[in-house]
């Protein structure tokens, strides 16, 4: 398939759907079974995060229920929200998704770490932000970087 | 028992997507804590170490992958 190709299509979605179909069956299996696989093994991962936080955050303290109760509460709210912006949400660009994650999981990750180290971040909570601000400089760095031919291309 | 090799080998990809990477950011983590336990360095100031350290290690992980 080539974008030359494309004058050829009279449906793109009808010929999309035959390929899909093609593929089940070249694969025989359905691909919502491995959709399901996709999708199980995100949310494992990103459960086993939220599970290591409010351990993290509340079996020193021994507000480990109260911690819980945040997670699940959490869990309602994103899921509520999910159901209603989902359609909007599939539209944003995967790696703009994991960008804007890996910024904020960054920020999160050495606020906490420095907590965990027992530094008074200055503003506390409010720290988050300047983090965030220095971690997405930093991706726009790195993907300047990474947009850069390499030397060996150049010469 | 490959099937059980392949999904323990994703386990561990999940976690270490980028081994070098995981191996520099627990070192500089390492070392504030070290700084802190046993040099008697203000916490804030290591505080500081770790967050440019790891913005450093970030910047020089992607300056060190392979371009497309």
């Amino acid at each position: 398939m080539a974008p030359e190709d494309g004058d050829r299509l009279a449906d793109l979605r009808g010929f999309t759907r035959d390929v899909m179909r093609q593929m089940e069956e070249d694969l025989g299996t359905r691909l919502d079974w491995v959709a399901g696989m996709m999708a199980f093994k995100g949310v494992v991962l990103e459960g086993l995060e939220v599970a290591f936080i409010v351990i993290a955050v509340g079996a020193g303290r021994g507000l480990l229920v109260p911690a819980s109760l945040g997670a699940l509460a959490a869990c309602a709210l994103v899921l509520l929200v999910g159901a209603v912006v989902h359609r909007p949400l599939s539209r944003v660009p995967e790696n703009t998704l994991k960008f804007g994650v890996g910024v904020m999981l960054s920020a999160f990750g050495v606020f906490w770490t420095g907590e965990g180290l027992g530094v008074a971040w200055p503003g506390q909570d409010l720290a988050l932000l300047p983090f965030a601000g220095l971690f997405l400089g930093a991706g726009f760095l790195g993907s300047l970087i990474a947009r850069r031919p390499s030397m060996e291309i150049v010469q | 028992m490959t099937m059980l090799k392949e999904i323990g080998a994703e386990l561990v990809a999940m976690f270490l997507g980028d081994a070098r990477l995981s191996l520099t950011v627990l070192c500089v983590v390492a070392g504030a804590a070290a700084l802190i336990r046993f040099a008697d360095v203000d916490p804030l100031a290591a505080g500081g170490l770790l967050l440019v350290g790891c913005l450093v290690v970030l910047i020089e992980s992607v300056r060190r992958s392979p371009r497309l």
